[in-house]
């Protein structure tokens, strides 16, 4: 049994607009795939889709077993826990400290009156810690989050991630608002959570990083499944297929 | 492909807006030239009161000529509602007071003031002809009489110093309370958490109005309502600063609510969060640094608002003021003013200081 | 856990600054509730002595609408006499009291009395500063009119003083380095970075204007403040709530019009997107 089976996903906006249309692939455990295509090909849509922070239209989605797509609310909150988000702004609470935002990746394990009154157990913030040293950014946990640079913030955003120990950890087009350099030690990060075991699912624009880190690679165009394979397979052709035909000279390096 | 365009009643709103400025515009522009006329030349049409009188066909023909001289500056172009409301083509950088807009803003600015000039009776000379009636007044705040600062004054049966504590707790209870009850307000006049169906766009639409004709009648004037109602006193003033700021903090609650970005709920909500750990963490700090600064702010302008509401029956340190003004007791006043000014600016400068780590 | 973390400095302290904080202000609203005796069924139990105004909204005399609006005028005219006076001044005084541009001992001294002045007058309110003008000129509008112009005058030069503070040295170093004197740093460097804010800042301060000068005839100093407090004293309510909804009516429609022209000012000078692009 693969780790994540999707059946026949579809995802239809109102009025009209069809995002994802009929996805079937499955993912084992400790694969590194990377979803491509345009912006409007569903890439966002297909992971937000898998932790449900989008309501799919139809289809089913099966993380170890579990179905997704009808899990209560209770049982989605478990579903949750194990899967992790990393998005392409950060969206990390701004105004809180770096350690609170790391922090707000065990919520699900917190009780109710502990949470509201921010008051985490002191292994937990212990892990924070180490989770913001894994980063590379130790010192930052007492500053407030906007006082931080993109690549910075991004990297809290891993740490928040690394903080639920997740099975499966989504990054929508993480590197997407960085600068090349910063993009690599990101990715890098990505990798290593890979080798630890971990499958990710990521979204990326460039084919070089693809190639770099993927160990398969999914094409979207007009929410339908155009390539599936290594990423070393996707030749000119192929790319042209998934990115169209003006693509070419921008991503190809 | 297009499709022939069909007359909507809209089409006709947006298309009239323009007309209706310049018409307003020149209405204006010809209130203010009669009025001008009438005030140097024909003084009979304007009343002892200064306003304007005139027969109803001058009126008539003021009415229409203005819509006339309206319709035929869009005709020529030279229309500044047609540039104002459809802001079409952005000239190629003239010297802006060349603009037709400049140069109805130049007008109209230079008509307005000479209007309100006379309208207003200013006079200057006044100034320096009746220096000397405030010579006592500068006296005593110069030689203040700090007497009743700490003891009790028999006539108003509080010291200074007391009604200073109260002045302060009157703003400080207003605005905590106002504060708190302005926040579920607040929700239900944000555009983002009452849209879509009818019955919660009315409800919107009656809490926006309903903080806006609150907050329009001042402090001062609700606690004359509040006098009448639960007596003189500093309960009346709290009263009345508490309404106000309650208004005027929903509305910048709603604001600040319907400023919350998706994405950190988002975030909170993908790793497994309960409804109110996401409110918790992904909605509530998005709002509070800012409210609370607001509330510090709040805070600052009910003191300020505080030291005189005693003017109608408030309480605080304004009675003292108002009392020993009315006593002429000029010694006594300059004390207060001093002891009022001291306050209001430490709190300002407090209160800033504040404001500047919170947010 | 594999190895020790070092944490940086900063324990759990701010849980218990927050609580000690919290409990302050609720000793704080303890207290003051005590103090002021704000007696909420007090506003139930005597609910019936308001009766006589509020039936007075059921049936308005609408025979001083024509008053009222003339009234309304001269309340508006205050309001934009007092602003227009107190504009000239406060962006003269805003480049004498900005820390920025003050360097020398004198500029300093300058700096300092004219910030200090401008505190000490901000912090009179208005209705005081015109019972004071009412003493000098005699009632009617214009001790209004001075009253609202000297406040508006230190409350400017404050909030200006702030924002030339604030510039950006860039372009005045740029001028600079061209050769320049201080007129011409001044005209190239510093004004294009504060003409937005000045006038954003202006147009709010005509709006506080437009709501003190409702309430500055209270104490003499003219408007429609002065009628309605009239009217209230001898328990005129229809008449009152008239001139009151009146009030109403001018004040949202300046704070709609001066927040809706600010923000055109602060986004660059009506860049609509959208509205009419489609």
């Amino acid at each position: 049994m693969a780790q994540l089976e999707i059946n026949n996903l579809s995802k239809v906006y109102p009025p009209d607009v069809l995002a994802l249309d009929d996805i079937s692939f499955e993912v084992e455990q400790g694969e590194f795939l990377v979803v491509i295509g345009l912006s409007g090909s569903g890439k966002s849509t297909l992971l937000r889709c898998i932790n449900r922070l989008i309501e799919p239209t139809e289809g089913s989605i099966k993380f170890e077993g579990k179905e997704v797509t009808t899990a209560s609310s209770k049982e989605l909150k478990a579903i949750r826990k194990e899967i992790a988000m990393v998005f392409q702004r950060f969206n990390l609470i701004e105004r809180s400290l770096v350690l609170t935002n790391v922090l707000t990746g065990q919520l699900g394990e917190l009780s109710f009156w502990r949470s509201m009154l921010g008051r985490f157990p002191e292994e937990m913030k212990q892990t924070a810690h180490e989770k913001l040293k894994t980063v590379g950014i130790p010192e930052q946990a007492f500053k407030r989050a906007d006082e931080l640079s993109g690549g910075q913030q991004q990297r809290v955003g891993i740490a928040r991630a690394l903080m639920q120990d997740p099975k499966l950890l989504l990054a929508d087009e993480p590197v997407s608002s960085l600068d090349p350099a910063t993009s690599g030690t990101i990715m890098d990060y990505l990798a290593e959570i890979n080798d630890q075991g971990k499958t990710v699912i990521t979204s990326l624009h460039f084919l070089d990083l693809v190639r770099k880190y993927g160990t398969r690679a999914i094409g979207l165009k007009g929410g339908k499944i155009v390539y599936d394979g290594h990423p070393k397979g996707i030749d000119d052709q192929k790319f042209k297929e998934v990115f169209g035909e003006e693509a070419e000279k921008v991503h190809i390096s | 492909m297009k499709k022939p365009k069909r007359f909507t009643f809209p089409d006709l709103a947006e298309g009239i807006k323009p007309l209706l400025l310049d018409w307003l515009i020149w209405g204006y522009l010809a209130y203010t030239v009669i009025f001008l006329l009438d005030s140097y030349w024909y003084t009979q049409y304007v009343d002892w009161y200064g306003s304007l009188t005139l027969e109803p066909w001058g009126w008539a023909l003021t009415v229409l000529g203005t819509l006339g001289c309206a319709l035929a500056s869009e005709r020529f172009g030279i229309s500044v509602g047609l540039k104002t409301i459809k802001g079409k083509e952005r000239a190629p950088r003239k010297t802006w007071a060349l603009t037709n807009w400049g140069i109805t803003t130049v007008v109209l600015i230079v008509l307005t003031f000479w209007v309100g000039w006379l309208t207003t009776d200013m006079e200057l000379g006044i100034i320096t002809r009746r220096a000397s009636k405030t010579s006592h007044l500068w006296y005593g705040l110069s030689h203040p009489d700090f007497t009743h600062l700490m003891n009790i004054d028999p006539e108003l049966n509080d010291t200074i110093l007391g009604s200073l504590v109260d002045t302060l707790f009157m703003a400080y209870l207003a605005t905590l309370l106002g504060g708190v009850l302005a926040a579920p307000l607040g929700f239900l006049g944000a555009r983002n958490i009452m849209g879509g169906s009818l019955f919660r766009k009315t409800i919107f639409y009656v809490t926006r109005a309903f903080f806006n004709v609150v907050r329009s009648v001042e402090s001062l004037l609700w606690a004359i309502v509040f006098a009448i109602w639960v007596g003189w006193g500093p309960a009346a003033g709290t009263f009345a600063l508490l309404i106000h700021s309650m208004a005027a903090l929903a509305k910048l609650f709603s604001e600040q609510v319907e400023s919350i970005k998706k994405g950190p709920i988002e975030a909170v909500q993908a790793t497994g969060a309960s409804f109110w750990q996401i409110v918790r963490y992904g909605a509530v700090p998005q709002v509070i640094p800012q409210y609370t600064a607001f509330l510090l702010y709040r805070l600052d302008i009910n003191v300020r608002m505080a030291t005189v509401i005693a003017l109608v029956g408030g309480g605080g340190i304004g009675r003292f003021f108002f009392y020993y003004k009315s006593q002429l007791d000029w010694n006594q006043v300059g004390a207060v003013t001093i002891v009022i000014a001291t306050v209001v600016w430490l709190l300002d400068y407090i209160s800033g200081k504040a404001r500047e780590k919170i947010v | 856990m594999n190895q020790e973390t070092e944490i940086p400095e900063r324990s759990s302290w701010p849980f218990w600054r927050n609580l000690g904080i919290a409990v302050l202000f609720a000793v704080a609203f303890l207290v003051a509730l005590n103090r002021i005796n704000l007696d909420l069924s007090l506003l139930i139990e005597n609910f019936p002595s308001t009766l006589k105004l509020w039936s007075a909204f059921a049936k308005p005399d609408w025979s001083v609408f024509g008053e009222g609006v003339i009234l309304l005028i001269k309340t508006l005219y205050m309001a934009f006499m007092a602003t227009a006076l107190a504009l000239p001044f406060a962006i003269v005084l805003s480049f004498l009291g900005a820390k920025n541009l003050m360097n020398s001992p004198v500029a300093k001294a300058i700096y300092t009395a004219v910030r200090g002045l401008a505190s000490v007058i901000r912090s009179i309110q208005p209705i005081i500063w015109a019972i004071i003008f009412v003493v000098w000129v005699r009632t009617g509008p214009f001790p209004g009119v001075l009253a609202l112009w000297i406040h508006s005058v230190a409350d400017m030069t404050k909030l200006f003083s702030e924002r030339v503070e604030s510039i950006d040295v860039g372009p005045m170093e740029a001028i600079r380095a061209t050769g320049a004197g201080k007129l011409l740093v001044l005209a190239y460097g510093v004004i294009p970075q504060i003409i937005n804010p000045y006038l954003s800042f202006t147009l709010y301060r005509l709006d506080i204007n437009v709501r003190m000068a409702t309430i500055i005839g209270i104490v003499g100093g003219g408007g429609i403040g002065m009628r309605l407090y009239s009217y209230i004293n001898k328990w005129n309510f229809p008449k009152a709530v008239v001139l009151t909804m009146l009030i109403v009516l001018m004040v949202w429609g300046i704070d709609y019009l001066s927040s809706r022209l600010r923000e055109r000012i602060e986004t660059g000078g009506g860049e609509k997107t959208q509205e009419y692009s489609i």
